[in-house]
Parts: C-alpha cells; sequence; structure tokens
C-alpha cells in the first residue's frame, strides 16, 4: 500500500525580495527625512553643550 | 555648516539626492563639533570628570553620525532574505503577539547581512504603509546597562533653573555654582552626595507654580535606545530596536539588560516613574558575529531565539546580485558567483570574501567586462584580503582547462592524469556544442539553472568558410563551448569532468563515457601512437574494442559507454 504525503498546512517558504524600489518609494524617504529631523534637533543640543563647556573653561 | 538653503530645500522637496546632501551636511557638523571637543580635551589631563563628560559628548555625536550614515547606506536597499530567516522571524511574530518572546540573536560572519535583515525589513514595512521606527545601537565595550535605558540632563535642568524668575534667588545662585562644577568637572553629578541634596531642594520648588514645575526631572530624561525602544512600544508605535555585535558589550552589559528585555520593564530612578513596553509592537534583534559569539551568556541566549545567518545560497546570491546590477550580463553574473563560491568551498581559504565585497568587485568588472570571461581572478585585492589567499591557484573560471586541453596536443590528455591519480571521469556528449542540437539540451539547461547550478550555453557565432570547390558560405560555429561551473566538479577540458559521486546525478543525463583504469597487461588490437610517455591505440576488453592510453607502468586508461 503507498501512503499519501500529508497536504503542509502552510507551503515551504522560498527566500524572497525584501525593501524592493525603496528608492523610489515615498513613505522610506518620508521615515528618512524625520530621522535627519531628529538627528538635526539632537546635533543643535549637543553644540549648545560644547558651547557651554567652552564658556565654563 | 549648515546651508539655511539647503534645509529649506529638504523641507520642500522629496529628493533622495537633496536628502542626502543634508545628510552629509549634518557630518560636516558633527565633524567641526568633534574638532571643538579635541579643542576641550587639551589640558585636561587628571580631571576625570571633565574628560568623562567630553567623552560622553563625543559618544553621542558618534552615535548620530553612525545612525545617519547607516541610514544612508542602507534604508533603501532590497535584501534577499532566505527561507529559514523567514520561518524564524514568523516564529517571532507568533511569539511577540502572545507576549513571551520578541527577541532573536542572528549569529554569523560579518557580510553576511544579519544588520541589513533588519533595515530591510523596516523598509518593507514602511512600503507597505506601516508606521515603524527602526532604532540602531552599535555596542561598544565601555557601554554600560545605564546608557541603554535613559540618562539625566542635570547641565540643561541646573540651566533652566537659573534662568527662571520664579525660582528663588538663592537656589538659582546655587544652580549656576552645580553647573559650573558639573562642566568643569570638578564634580560627578551621579555620586556627589552634596549635590544629591540640591536636588531633592530643587525637587521641591516644582511645587512652587506652573513655571517651576517644568523643571520636574521628567523633563531632562534622555532615554537610550532600549529605553526608548521600550518607551515607544508602549505608545503604541512599532519598534526594530536592532542591538549590534553584542559580543563587543561587556558581560555586565548584558546581563544589565536581560530584565528589561524580557519584561519591557524599568523605572526612571530619579521620578519613580515606571515605563513600560508592548511586546506585540517591539522586534528585538540581537546580531553577533561567529568569532566572539561565545560571549554571550546563557542566559541572555535562553530569553531570545537564535538564528545562524550563512552565506547566501546559489540562487540568493544570483538573486541579489540581479537586484543590485540589473544590468548585467549572465556570463558575467555566473563567473562571479563561481569565483566567489570557488574561494569559499576551498578550505585553504583563511578569510573568505563576504557579499559586500564580492558587490564591489562585480561593480568594478562591470566597468571592464567586455564580453570576455577573465582567465583567471582579476583584482583579488577586493576579495581576498592575506597575500596567502590571493596566491592561491583557485577561482579560475575553467576556461584555462580548456586552453591547457589544446595545448596539450600529443602529450597524455589531462584527464587521463586526473583518471590515474583515481579521480572519477566522465565525458559530456560532443553534441552538447552542436548548434542542431541545442533543442535536445534546453531542459538539461533549465535543470541546471533550477537547481542552482552556474554553466555557461555554448555560443554560436556566424563564420564564413571555403569548402572543396573554392567557395565561400557562412556557417555556424560554436566559439564557446558549454561548461559547468560546480564546486567539486573539474573541468577537464574536451568535454571532460571530474565529478564526485554526490554530483554525478546532476550531469547523468548528458553524460557519453566513463573513463577506467585498467590494470597492466591488457592487450592492443591495433596501435596509432608511440611516445616516450604513452601508446594509444585500440584495446579490447570484454570483447568490445575501446580506445585506450597505455601509459609507462602498463595501465590502460579507457572510455566505457556511461550507463
Amino acid at each position: 500500500m503507498t501512503t499519501q504525503p500529508k497536504q503542509q498546512k502552510n507551503p515551504p517558504l522560498k527566500s524572497r525580495v525584501l525593501n524592493a524600489n525603496a528608492s523610489n518609494n515615498q513613505l522610506v524617504q518620508n521615515y528618512q527625512k524625520q530621522v535627519v529631523e531628529k538627528a538635526k534637533k539632537d546635533i543643535a543640543k549637543i553644540e549648545d553643550e560644547i558651547k557651554q563647556l567652552e564658556q565654563a573653561q | 555648516m549648515e546651508n539655511p538653503e539647503l534645509i529649506k530645500q529638504i523641507e520642500q522637496a522629496n529628493n533622495p539626492e537633496v536628502l542626502k546632501k543634508i545628510l552629509l551636511a549634518l557630518l560636516d557638523r558633527i565633524e567641526s563639533l568633534e574638532t571643538r571637543l579635541t579643542g576641550l580635551d587639551k589640558g585636561e589631563e587628571g580631571n576625570e570628570n571633565k574628560i568623562a563628560v567630553i567623552a560622553e559628548k563625543r559618544e553621542r555625536l558618534e552615535r548620530i553620525r553612525h545612525g545617519l550614515t547607516e541610514l544612508n547606506d542602507r534604508m533603501q536597499r532590497p535584501y534577499v532574505v532566505s527561507a529559514e530567516l523567514q520561518a524564524v522571524k514568523e516564529v517571532l511574530d507568533v511569539l511577540a503577539e502572545a507576549g513571551e518572546c520578541n527577541s532573536v540573536i542572528l549569529e554569523g560572519e560579518p557580510g553576511t547581512g544579519k544588520t541589513q535583515w533588519a533595515y530591510s525589513e523596516v523598509g518593507q514595512e514602511l512600503q507597505e504603509g506601516e508606521e515603524v521606527v527602526l532604532i540602531h545601537v552599535r555596542v561598544k565595550d565601555t557601554m554600560r546597562a545605564q546608557d541603554l535605558l535613559y540618562s539625566i540632563d542635570d547641565v540643561r535642568r541646573l540651566s533652566d533653573a537659573q534662568a527662571q524668575a520664579q525660582v528663588p534667588e538663592q537656589i538659582r545662585q546655587e544652580a549656576a555654582i552645580w553647573k559650573q562644577k558639573i562642566l568643569s568637572g570638578e564634580t560627578n553629578p551621579a555620586d556627589d552626595k552634596e549635590y544629591a541634596t540640591f536636588k531633592a531642594k530643587m525637587s521641591a520648588i516644582t511645587e512652587l507654580g506652573e513655571t517651576a514645575k517644568d523643571l520636574d526631572y521628567i523633563n531632562y530624561v534622555d532615554l537610550g535606545p532600549l529605553g526608548e525602544a521600550i518607551y515607544q512600544s508602549g505608545k503604541g508605535k512599532r519598534v526594530y530596536l536592532l542591538i549590534d555585535e553584542i559580543e563587543k558589550g561587556r558581560e555586565e552589559l548584558m546581563t544589565g539588560i536581560l530584565d528589561e528585555i524580557e519584561n519591557l520593564t524599568f523605572t526612571i530612578g530619579e521620578t519613580g516613574t515606571v515605563v513600560k513596553g508592548d511586546k506585540k509592537n517591539l522586534r528585538i534583534v540581537i546580531t553577533t558575529n561567529t568569532e566572539d559569539s561565545d560571549k554571550i551568556p546563557p542566559s541572555f541566549r535562553r530569553r531570545s531565539l537564535y538564528h545562524f545567518v550563512d552565506y547566501p545560497s546559489r540562487s540568493d546570491m544570483a538573486q541579489i546580485i540581479d537586484l543590485n546590477f540589473p544590468n548585467i550580463q549572465k556570463d558575467l553574473l555566473n563567473y562571479a558567483v563561481s569565483v566567489f563560491y570557488q574561494y569559499h568551498e576551498n578550505k585553504d581559504v583563511q578569510k573568505k570574501p563576504s557579499t559586500p565585497e564580492l558587490l564591489a568587485w562585480i561593480r568594478v568588472l562591470t566597468k571592464e567586462f567586455d564580453g570576455t570571461i577573465p582567465d583567471d581572478v582579476p583584482h583579488r585585492e577586493i576579495l581576498l584580503k592575506y597575500k596567502e589567499d590571493q596566491d592561491l591557484d583557485i577561482g579560475r573560471i575553467n576556461v584555462e582547462a580548456q586552453a591547457e586541453a589544446e595545448k596539450q596536443e600529443g602529450e597524455l590528455p589531462h584527464y587521463v592524469h586526473k583518471a590515474l591519480q583515481g579521480e572519477k571521469i566522465y565525458h559530456i556528449r560532443d553534441s552538447i556544442n552542436s548548434q542542431h542540437e541545442q533543442e535536445e539540451f534546453a531542459e538539461f539547461f533549465a535543470y541546471l539553472q533550477n537547481e542552482g547550478v552556474n554553466y555557461v550555453t555554448p555560443h554560436f557565432e556566424e563564420v564564413e568558410e571555403r569548402n572543396n570547390y573554392g567557395d565561400y558560405s557562412t556557417a555556424q560555429k560554436c566559439t564557446r563551448h558549454f561548461q559547468i561551473i560546480l564546486p567539486g566538479v573539474e573541468n577537464l577540458g574536451n568535454g571532460y569532468y571530474a565529478v564526485p559521486d554526490d554530483k554525478l546525478a546532476l550531469l547523468g543525463g548528458v553524460l557519453d563515457t566513463q573513463t577506467e583504469v585498467l590494470p597492466a597487461g591488457q592487450k592492443f588490437s591495433s596501435v596509432s601512437e608511440k611516445s616516450k610517455n604513452f601508446t594509444k591505440g585500440m584495446v579490447i576488453v570484454g570483447g568490445n574494442e575501446y580506445e585506450g592510453y597505455m601509459v609507462e607502468d602498463g595501465r590502460v586508461v579507457i572510455n566505457k559507454p556511461y550507463e
């Protein structure tokens, strides 16, 4: 007697491409802009602290 | 320094190039601030507090620089995620949803794409419209668990206290003195008891009025990356926390964040505020290089999933190359993949090339490629970083074997040498290089393609030929023969291959002979060539006649039909 292989619930995964076309994607670019904006604020804050350090010198 | 016009542009335009420019301008600004910090460092020898204050600022600048550089380099890159890693991600999502486990340790050699995966996952989710944040921590040996959670900005608080009219004059004056002490390095705010007393006094004034309330500690908390990730996830935001190269941290760092990673809760001591996260929203990706991965304590591993990120398979690598070089010629792609894996599968190579090195190499090759596959491996300096590795005679696509075979006419063929050395030799049907027979082999080529095997199909060109009557006619000539490029399979020229048993199934359908070495004492029925090293002629074996080569020790090499 031959046995049939059981039907798998989920088909086996294959490798796939993530983040294709990100360079043209507005949402990805918006995110990058947000990060850059936050970095600008953080840098300004450090600059201010350095100024205080220099004044305290 | 920043160009205000440029900033305006970036705020208005959605051009990635402009974004890049502003990013580079910020990196310049960081550099100039670092130079100023170096100026402050001078003459502070022995003042440990001051040096620590400067170092802390340098560290923060470095973190921002790294974040911006990585954002620029990685955020828009596509990524071929293996089936195995996808499966791990699915398990992680299920467990995180159930509130059980939301972290995964990715171990692998440098350049296998562990860090890039996190960036590309985030990029993918952004593209799908998810609101998601990536927080990237590059671990250093100086890092403390506390740095990852939060810090209090004492100087800013003291400055604000000094500036507020509602604060009693005496406290304002004291605030000015303490600020000076902290900035000059005279005291370390973290362990000065007198300062602690002053802090308590200052905290009491927050009850005085609305403005003074602004001095509440909660306004001066700077969350570290783990603290931020926990906080944001608790607020319902989807977050990926990437803790990169954790093995570079001290054990105290790893054990110090165990509870926070597991329970997603921590308390800000100064304010008593409890910050709670939500496992459903937070994925923690921890990467480690194989070399030092044993530094990760078992207690840390126990709380995470684990996946070993291997180098991509051949077919995935071909896809990676294709994504990065959409117009690459197939021959060059096959050649590059072949060379890469020949280096990878050679145990003598000390430092195997990584995927980024392969891509850099291809970038150079594509500029130089004139349609001819190189005989050798040009620009090894991109792939191999040890002299011994560069000197290894491997990584050649066996174009040279063909040339060698032709050069050796009149000498014992290369495949006979190999057979005598004990290699298993097979011959691929000559018809594979006939233009009229290509249809017959199309399925075989498809089979190789689907199996992820690299190969080169025969190439034909129209040439003018003169027949016996002196007339010219055009004919198709095979200018490039079929070649299979497979680790462990050696192309010996003229259609002969040394094929190990485990690879034989791939070629079985197109083989016509297998080479056999017979012991001395065989009889020739005819001899066509006799030289110093061998005798060539027809040998009778089992009632059948085969062409054979007899060598000096009397052994005879024949080609029998492949069964």
